[in-house]
């Protein structure tokens, strides 16, 4: 029988050793940040290029997944990496990104995580406060610093 | 003034620090003109701050030096040397165009754009 002991922490551990582990992961973040964009009613898309020259996919997840929500003029972008011991498994931090030239920068929520369902919830919790919620760069830059340091 | 079509930025931050190098050009950026930029971004900080972001540099590096063919926009990595502290980095943005291509994949573009 499964216990806590026995169950891995962590989701799609091998994510960036097995193109289709990194695959399910990415799945897993576009479902998350799907089902936030539906709660918000509001239409996302990707705004980074995860393809090399040679139209070949990038498999480092820097980020691993991103949206561009334009009816809020807000980004979010998750950066996926694996557990290091002694390093806390979740940091975010607001950062923006310059994507229309000559027009006001896009305010970015970024999330760095080890994968696992605590961090999930976390991310989704993050995610819902700057796309549900509405909270704007500096309330969020507030919740994060409460939260995460 | 037109928009350019090939831009982007190598920035330094956290840690009250923000300091950043951009480019805007009507050609992508090359290899070594992006390598340029980024030691000039490093010119800028203390060398404590360099320190700081050691890693991350040579991270942003591998990036340009690895890039084959170029890097197509929209892209952007954050590298930082410490998880403990991931407010202290090192973001790449490739906002626009294509960057980190080599002399020779810019005469080849110029050649197909008189082509066309």
């Amino acid at each position: 029988m499964e216990n806590s002991l026995t169950q891995p922490k962590y989701l799609f551990p091998t994510f960036l050793a097995d193109k289709k582990v990194f695959n399910l992961a990415e799945a897993y973040w576009r479902r998350m940040i799907t089902a936030i964009a539906e709660e918000a009613g509001v239409p996302s898309h990707s705004y980074i290029n995860h393809f090399d020259s040679k139209g070949r996919k990038e498999y480092d997840a820097n980020p691993i997944f991103d949206a561009f929500f334009p009816s809020l003029y807000k980004a979010v972008r998750i950066i996926q990496e694996e557990p290091e011991a002694g390093a806390p498994d979740i940091a975010a931090w607001m950062d923006s990104i310059d994507l229309f030239e000559g027009k006001t920068p896009v305010p970015e929520l970024v999330i760095a995580l080890a994968l696992s369902k605590e961090t999930a919830a976390d991310a989704r919790e993050l995610a819902r406060q700057w796309i549900v919620e509405r909270h704007s760069a500096a309330e969020m830059q507030q919740l994060i610093s409460r939260r995460y340091r | 003034m037109p928009p350019k079509a090939h831009r982007g930025r190598f920035q330094a931050q956290g840690d009250g620090l923000e300091e950043s190098e951009s480019w805007s050009q009507d050609e992508p950026l090359t290899k070594s003109n992006a390598l340029e930029l980024l030691g000039k971004l490093k010119g800028k900080l203390k060398p404590a701050d360099v320190e700081k972001r050691k890693k991350s540099f040579e991270k942003a590096k591998r990036m340009i030096e690895d890039a084959e063919g170029g890097i197509d926009a929209v892209k952007k990595r954050s590298f930082y040397d410490d998880r403990k502290r991931r407010d202290i980095r090192v973001d790449v943005e490739i906002l626009g165009g294509k960057a980190f291509v080599t002399i020779i994949i810019i005469i080849i573009l110029l050649a197909a754009w008189k082509i066309l």
